[in-house]
């Protein structure tokens, strides 16, 4: 066996209740490492076209990867995926915490739930031994509380898995949350965590992972803990988290204002990381091993009603903060804490909800069918709507079901603001005159989601007219960042703390005992996504070029404030981008890839 | 060289679990750590950590002799010589002696290396004696 | 400068000194050094966190920080 690794995949069918166990594929440590890339292959051998993401065919697979709980700076991140009931195509979502080392030490490298148990249960596993347990006492139960049920009955070193209220009514973009704060939010795979009937799952590992060479390991990561420690920007965004972004964010005209109107709330300086330090933060909440915290614990507060909760982090702060017209950090904190509470997707219950807002201010929908007055920059409307939504009551039902589906029934010209791309709602740019980001949503495979390429700061410096370099930005940034992913890291010791990224290919030989270059990662990185690309082809008839169009909003209505106002990428500067990004990707022009591109890449097996 | 706490500044990120069976044991595997992070969420909110002050109370009940201080005012266990009788485990006060089943039943003690102070990212353990500088 | 706004200005990836007569501000080097003041996303001047309109002392050493780039 590979050294890093724990060496099997451990499948649980919730239908017999019973779990096999196979040793990890050698081949699939070459070509895919772990983490996103064992879950993109898992899927492709195990999800078959045709099915319903609901129903028990569907699975939900888990990886950690080789730099997992590794003593390295930030390597606390579990991935996530599943047919998405949110988007109908490929669906991943990862979390920090400390679960990836967990599942590790209790011997998985892959973790797959499939069939669907005919009563609420929770899953233990105990250094790689399956039990069930009933979980109908605390199935409707909120997150919170079913974590700390469990910590109590289990016992405090059992790392935690829980959906909430919003899974278990159906919600599309329910999440999964552990840690008490940290949640693989986005594609719904909470809905099909639900779907299978699984409350939770609860992990304690205590096996050793083997390193090839840990005398170095150790000396590698006392150099990388001391080098993302001694960066010059440390102290100054460190103790804020994300949030210290959102002033750049305003300047840029690029954070989400009340739906997307515009990018720049008034007295943004009210959601700024030095003000969420002094009026939410009490302690930094970090992942495992990570030197750089972001997770921030504190108190949310909304007239009055207190909620403790993990962050806000910038996604949340535009999401449910300036996008329904909130400019106040312990009032986001409280709608961020309900979000948490109830298991939804912050971002795209906060684009439901914007979206609900706008139909209201637009008389498209009342307040009778609402369930009330639902206007921007009202706290308490905010609060009530993620409710009615978690608990699948009156018009939240409709909202669990994304704004794809709920603009869809409700018509009346509704459908030209509701915020998605392939059904999934975006997260939190600005990008209708920022052409690189614009592309780096447009061809996202999870739709609209900035974590695969983040691309304000290229648009910015290198001017957002100019249409060219951004493909290639794009595609290099495609490979980049979710190779982190598969690594089962996170991306932020480079993001944020500008460790040089190529650092990253050093640690595989004294981790593994193969020597990996950064090219070589990279070309893991293009595989997995082309084969990502090939699951959205293969599940969804007709998938192509249509797909990767942006929202009615961007394509059509300019900024009509900051800088640059006045302004949307022309139909003629989006066609042009993609076609020269699938011609960077050896994609037809209809962005399927081409059977020389995929066998250049060694993915014979999705050429019919 | 005098291992302490100030938790108020811990994140629960377990890199001195991490460094500890590292240096330790040269493996990845925080459960031989001679230390334990342990957080109370949603109520208080907040974490603590256990670890050894070296009090020496294993070594007044140990029937062999076998854990003795060294120069550092560590007391180890000498391995060779530990019977497995487990009640320096029960002795400890602060409950910071471990034990794994890979060990033979030779507990998991603290031995005042040092890497847990040195590599703690928000400097919540240190050294308060000064001598083991903070990379932080 | 620090971060990934150092690949667009390669020149100022090493220390660099800039020279300008008179008492310029933070926004004013940063154009003579050909960075468009409201890019980076702070800047230290003898390691404390200043204003672009901040004016700095002969000598002094200033860091250009990127934005974070989206987790």
């Amino acid at each position: 066996m590979i050294k890093g690794y724990a060496g099997k995949v451990l499948r649980i069918n919730l239908t017999n209740r019973r779990s096999q166990v196979s040793p990890t594929p050698e081949s699939w440590v070459k070509e895919y490492l772990g983490g996103r890339g064992f879950i993109a292959r898992a899927f492709w051998d195990e999800i078959k076209p045709g099915i319903d993401p609901l129903g028990p065919e569907n699975k939900l697979m888990m990886a950690p990867g080789p730099y997992s709980g590794q003593f390295l700076s930030s390597t606390g991140k579990l991935h996530m995926g599943c047919l998405s009931p949110a988007t109908g195509g490929y669906g991943d979502s990862n979390m920090g915490g400390h679960m990836s080392l967990e599942l590790k030490q209790a011997g998985i490298d892959l973790l797959i739930l499939e069939g669907a148990a005919d009563q609420p249960v929770t899953i233990t596993i105990d250094d790689g031994n399956v039990a069930f347990r009933d979980a109908s006492a605390y199935w409707e139960a909120n997150t919170f509380d079913s974590e700390r049920h469990l910590k109590e009955e289990l016992g405090e070193e059992w790392q935690i898995m829980v959906i909430g209220p919003g899974a278990i009514h159906g919600v599309v973009y329910a999440c999964i949350q552990h840690d008490f704060g940290r949640q693989a939010g986005r594609t719904g795979v909470g809905t099909v965590m639900a779907s299978k009937k699984i409350k939770a799952v609860a992990v304690r590992g205590t096996k050793d992972i083997n390193l090839a060479d840990p005398k170095t390991m150790l000396a590698e990561g006392e150099k990388f803990m001391s080098l993302v420690m001694g960066q010059p920007g440390f102290r100054e965004w460190q103790p804020y988290g994300t949030p210290e972004v959102v002033p750049w964010a305003s300047k840029q005209n690029v954070m989400p204002t009340r739906n997307f109107q515009c990018g720049q709330i008034e007295g943004f300086t009210g959601l700024d990381g030095p003000t969420m330090k002094a009026k939410v933060t009490q302690i930094d909440k970090g992942c495992t091993s990570c030197a750089i915290p972001c997770g921030k614990w504190g108190n949310g507060v909304l007239n009055g009603k207190v909620k403790p909760q993990e962050g806000p982090e910038y996604e949340s702060v535009a999401l449910v903060g300036s996008n329904l017209g909130l400019n106040n950090i312990q009032e986001v904190a409280y709608m961020n804490g309900l979000c948490d509470e109830l298991g939804l997707d912050s971002i795209s219950a906060g684009s439901c909800v914007a979206w609900a807002m706008e139909c209201y201010e637009k008389g498209i929908l009342s307040a009778d069918e609402l369930g009330r007055p639902m206007n921007f920059g009202d706290g308490e409307a905010a609060a009530f709507m993620f409710e009615q939504i978690g608990y699948g009551r009156g018009f939240g039902k409709l909202l669990g079901q994304g704004v794809r589906a709920a603009a869809a029934k409700v018509g009346k010209g509704s459908e030209k603001f509701a915020m998605h791309i392939k059904g999934l709602e975006i997260s939190g740019y600005e990008a209708r005159y920022a052409p690189a980001m614009m592309l780096s949503y447009m061809t996202c495979d999870l739709g609209g989601h900035h974590n695969r390429s983040w691309a304000v700061t290229h648009d910015v410096a290198t001017g957002r007219e100019n249409m060219d370099g951004k493909a290639e930005k794009v595609v290099w940034l495609q490979h980049v960042r979710p190779l982190f992913d598969a690594l089962g890291c996170c991306r932020f010791p480079w993001v944020e703390a500008a460790v040089p990224v190529e650092t990253y290919a050093s640690f595989m030989e004294p981790i593994t005992g193969n020597k990996w270059t950064w090219d070589e990662m990279l070309k893991a990185s293009e595989r997995i996504w082309n084969l990502t690309r090939m699951i959205w082809v293969r599940h969804m008839p007709g998938f192509g070029r249509a797909a990767d169009q942006p929202p009615y909003r961007w394509a059509e209505e300019n900024h009509t404030d900051g800088n640059p106002n006045g302004k949307h990428l022309s139909h003629e500067q989006i066609e042009d981008l993609l076609n020269r990004y699938y011609a960077l990707r050896g994609w037809t022009e209809n962005g399927i890839p081409t059977p020389e591109t995929l066998q250049s890449l060694g993915l014979e097996f999705c050429v019919k | 060289m005098k291992l302490a706490l100030a938790a108020e500044k811990c994140s629960g990120c377990r890199a001195c679990e991490l460094v500890c069976a590292l240096d330790n044991f040269s493996v990845l595997n925080p459960k031989k750590a001679a230390l334990r992070v342990s957080g109370q969420f949603p109520v208080p909110g907040r974490y603590t950590v256990a670890f050894c002050d070296q009090c020496g109370s294993c070594a007044e009940v140990c029937p062999t002799g076998c854990i003795r201080q060294d120069e550092k005012g560590a007391w180890i266990i000498h391995g060779e010589e530990c019977i497995g009788c487990n009640a320096c485990v029960e002795a400890c006060p602060k409950q910071v002696m471990y034990l794994h089943d890979d060990q033979n039943g030779v507990p998991i003690k603290c031995t005042l290396c040092g890497k847990c102070m040195e590599y703690c990212p928000q400097a919540a353990l240190f050294d308060a004696d000064g001598t083991i500088a903070t990379r932080r | 400068m620090e971060g990934h706004l150092r690949q667009y200005f390669p020149h100022l990836a090493a220390p660099t000194v800039v020279s300008l007569d008179g008492a310029p501000t933070v926004a004013e080097i940063l154009q003579a050094a050909g960075v468009p003041p409201e890019l980076p996303n702070a800047v230290l001047c003898n390691k404390l966190r200043v204003e672009t309109s901040f004016v700095p002392p002969d000598g002094a050493e200033l860091v250009v920080l990127s934005p974070l780039a989206g987790g």
